[in-house]
Formats: structure tokens, C-alpha cells, sequence
């Protein structure tokens, strides 16, 4: 196990570990946090009930507030929308056993973007330069809200949730985006069932293995918010800001 | 679905039983490491407000996603992994503005370990405050992943294996981050020095993992 000794570093690098090793929080989180926490794991104990959780689930929820878990239902229920999105999935599939062409500079591309990726997954590794990685061949099409339909082919692109280059590989959605106009087939965008999610350019894509959507919000002066849902459920799983295009 | 013996569950156990549906063993994991997470998102996301935010979003999805946990790493690098990219999330979204919008009781509003060793000379804890108010303004100048990879690395003493599996990285990314963090801290705060011989007194032991009562890294019990 790799450490960094004092020994590699140098002293003015030295110095700055000890400042911050000075710096260190050592407590308890605030009472009120305390009691926030566990009035929050009061509400997912109770929304869950006894029921087991289903192991090997890919992510499905990112980091989100209690309010998640009426959407959670709701995705449960929409289980016959997923399943006529289910030709997406396997047109993505597809795409990604065809061969990529050359391009990748980050050997842990392939497992970053893996739809299935765990989040104990050791091998899910960065470039040691600390590039973004490339997303590889996946499409993209984007489409106005007011005009999902389309025609045009697809092959979506896989995201994951907990990917930590996931600004970077939606720079490079939104970039690759502009000289399409499509957004996907149009069934799934139409049963989608993204009813309150509010406007914005709609990409369709596989998020955490299901598939989803990925919903460019306008522009606000230099920044562009970016919300990713599963289909089914209006709480997004992440949301980020990009710089505006 | 309670152990039979008085005997502590590990980490493992707990996170076991909670995917089976035992109700009160996420609980139960997560107190167990809940001061070490809290410290984490406190110094990555700066101020405790949007610390709290970042670590309730990392219990929920921790709590969600335990069925995904497939034993290669422990415990507590999984839960870490979790809180910290939830707290990445959150300034990311939020485009925190760093320097500035840093609050001026952003210090603490725990435990002052650097205060505490001067009760009895004021001048001197003042001047330990003031340090730590530095550091941390200049520790939010930095871009979001040097600065959690600083915090797992210098603040809480991980080892960098562990931290390039908390943020999803090679070890090799891992050091650049600090590199390029701690080289920026350098020029913000070189008029801050410890003087040699005085060992920094907030790291935990090298050992590095989050204590518990029970090893973590442990086969899973069968």
C-alpha cells in the first residue's frame, strides 16, 4: 500500500501537511446534524420496511434528499416503461461491443463508464495525469424538449451516477451533441414519464444500467446546470453544472 | 436478526444485515464511522451547512445502494467513496465559491484540537486559529478533487491506496492532486511554518482506517 512519506516530499510540500494535518476536524457533528441524520434514516428504514435490498443493484438513486423515495416508488411502478425502453439498452450493448477506434487516453475508461460499475470496484481506475477520460464512441443526440421526436438512430451513451469524470464526459456529450439535432427513439422519450422535471435539451442515455435521460438545462450566463434521471422517476440522480457552451 | 453473541458486528456484518433487511444495522454502521465522515465532508465542502447536505445525501445513497457492495473494498472505504463523491456532487452543482464565500466561523463549531493545547496562553491560541482559519481559506481556493484527495491524504492520514479507492482513481492521480494542491498551498501560505520538530498534533495514527472495534478488512463471515 502506497503512502507518502515525509521523505517525499519537499519541504515546502512538508510544510503544507503539517499545516493541513493541523487543520484537521476532530468531533462529532453538530447535535442538529446528529438529529437530522437520523431523522432522515428514520424515513428510509420506514420507507423501506423489512424487505431486503436486492444485491448487485446498480446504483439507481444518486445522492439525494428523502423526497427520493416517492420517486423510488414511482420508478417501481413503471416497470413496463423500462421494459419498452429495453431496445436502447440493447442498442447500446451493442454499440459498445463494437470496436472503438482509437482515441482512449485513459486506461480505466471502459470501467468508469461501465453501467454496472460498483462502487468497490478497485479497478475502476483514473489516468495518472489526472485526465478526463474519453467517453468512446457512444452517440449522442440532443433534441429541444418541445421536440423529442425523431427518427434518428440511436446508440445512447452510458453514464454513471458515481462517476467522478462524469463533468467531463457530459462536456463531451454536450460537444459531440451539437452536430446532431436527434434525441433518441422517439417511444422512449414519450414514455419516459419525465413529467416534472421542467425544460431543457433531452438526451436519452443508460444511466446506472437503466435507461434515462440526460436533460441540458438553458444556459445561465456562464454556467449550464445538467440533470441525469432514470426514467420513471422525476428526482435526479445527479445534477451538475457545466460551463455554459 | 441480531448477532446471538454480545460480540460487536463488524462492519461487513452490519452491512450484511442491513441488505437482508435488518432494520436497525445501517444505524449502527454508520454512527460507527459517522465523527471520521463528518470531518471529511466538513473540510471538503467547507463550511458545515453544505457538510451536513453532503453527508446526508452520502448516508442516502449508501443506505440505497448497500446491495451493490461486493466486498472488495472495506467498509469504510466504500462508505468514504460514497460521502465524498456525494459532497463532490454537491459543489459541483453548486459552484461554491470558494475563497470568498468562506464563512468566517468556517474554523469549527467541534472541537478546536489546535486550541485546545494553548488553554492557558490565549495569544498563542489566537495565533493557532488564525492559522487554521488560513489553511482552510486557502484549502478552498483549491479545485474540488485536489482538495478532497488533500483532506483524505494529509488531513485524515489515509494511505493512498485507500484514498485513490475513495475517489475512484489511480494512485497515481491521487498524488498529482496533492502535488498540485499542496504546491498551491505552498505560495498561499508561506508565511505559515511549522518549524521542524513540532509534529502536527490533529492526524489520526498512520494506521489510517476509520477505528473500529472490529478489523474491517475480515472475510465476510459466512
Amino acid at each position: 500500500m502506497s503512502t507518502l512519506s515525509d521523505s517525499d516530499l519537499t519541504p515546502e510540500q512538508d510544510a503544507v501537511r503539517r499545516l493541513l494535518a493541523d487543520a484537521r476536524h476532530d468531533g462529532p457533528p453538530p447535535a442538529e446534524v446528529v438529529g437530522r441524520l437520523d431523522d432522515t434514516l428514520a424515513s428510509l428504514v420506514a420507507e423501506r420496511g423489512g424487505a431486503p435490498l436486492e444485491t448487485g443493484e446498480p446504483a439507481a438513486t444518486g445522492a439525494g434528499s428523502v423526497v427520493d423515495l416517492r420517486s423510488r416508488r414511482r420508478r417501481v411502478a413503471s416497470l413496463g416503461v423500462l421494459a419498452a425502453a429495453a431496445v436502447v439498452v440493447a442498442g447500446v450493448a451493442l454499440g459498445q461491443a463494437l470496436p472503438r477506434g482509437a482515441g482512449g487516453d485513459d486506461g480505466g475508461s471502459s470501467a468508469d463508464t461501465s453501467a454496472a460499475r460498483q462502487l468497490d470496484d478497485p479497478s475502476s481506475g483514473g489516468s495518472a495525469d489526472d485526465r478526463p477520460s474519453d467517453e468512446g464512441g457512444a452517440a449522442t443526440q440532443m433534441a429541444p424538449e418541445g421536440n423529442l421526436k425523431s427518427t434518428a438512430p440511436t446508440s445512447a451513451p452510458t453514464l454513471s451516477a458515481d462517476d467522478p469524470d462524469l463533468e467531463q464526459k457530459l462536456l463531451d456529450v454536450r460537444s459531440r451533441a451539437t452536430s446532431s439535432r436527434a434525441s433518441g427513439p422517439s417511444d422512449v422519450l414519450d414514455s419516459c414519464a419525465l413529467s416534472e422535471v421542467g425544460t431543457g435539451r433531452r438526451l436519452v442515455t443508460e444511466v446506472d444500467g437503466q435507461v434515462g435521460v440526460v436533460l441540458f438545462r438553458r444556459p445561465d450566463g456562464a454556467t449550464q446546470q445538467v440533470d441525469l434521471y432514470v426514467c420513471g422517476s422525476d428526482e435526479p440522480v445527479r445534477t451538475l453544472t457545466l460551463p455554459a457552451p | 436478526m441480531s448477532a446471538p453473541t454480545s460480540e460487536p458486528r463488524s462492519d461487513r456484518d452490519l452491512l450484511q444485515a442491513h441488505v437482508e433487511g435488518d432494520a436497525e444495522a445501517f444505524g449502527e454502521l454508520f454512527a460507527r464511522h459517522r465523527d471520521r465522515l463528518w470531518a471529511v465532508a466538513l473540510r471538503t465542502m467547507g463550511n458545515p451547512e453544505d457538510a451536513a447536505d453532503g453527508l446526508q445525501d452520502g448516508m442516502i445513497a449508501a443506505f440505497r445502494r448497500a446491495g451493490s457492495f461486493r466486498g472488495e473494498a472495506a467498509v469504510t472505504t466504500w462508505l468514504h467513496r460514497v460521502v465524498v463523491n456525494a459532497c463532490l456532487d454537491r459543489l459541483r452543482a453548486a459552484r461554491i465559491r470558494r475563497f470568498d464565500a468562506l464563512p468566517d466561523d468556517v474554523e469549527d463549531r467541534g472541537t478546536l484540537v489546535a486550541t485546545a493545547v494553548h488553554e492557558d496562553r490565549p495569544e498563542d491560541a489566537a495565533e493557532d486559529a488564525e492559522r487554521r482559519r488560513r489553511v482552510l481559506a486557502a484549502l478552498q481556493t483549491l479545485p474540488a478533487d485536489q482538495r478532497a484527495a488533500l483532506v483524505l491524504v494529509d488531513m485524515e492520514g489515509y494511505p493512498v491506496a485507500e484514498v485513490a479507492e475513495m475517489l475512484g482513481c489511480a494512485e497515481g492521480t491521487v498524488k498529482s492532486r496533492c502535488s498540485r494542491g499542496r504546491a498551491k498551498l505552498a505560495g498561499l501560505l508561506a508565511d505559515l511554518r511549522v518549524p521542524d520538530g513540532d509534529p502536527p498534533h490533529g492526524n489520526p495514527p498512520p494506521e489510517g482506517p476509520v477505528p473500529s472495534s472490529v478489523r474491517p478488512r475480515g472475510p465476510p463471515a459466512s
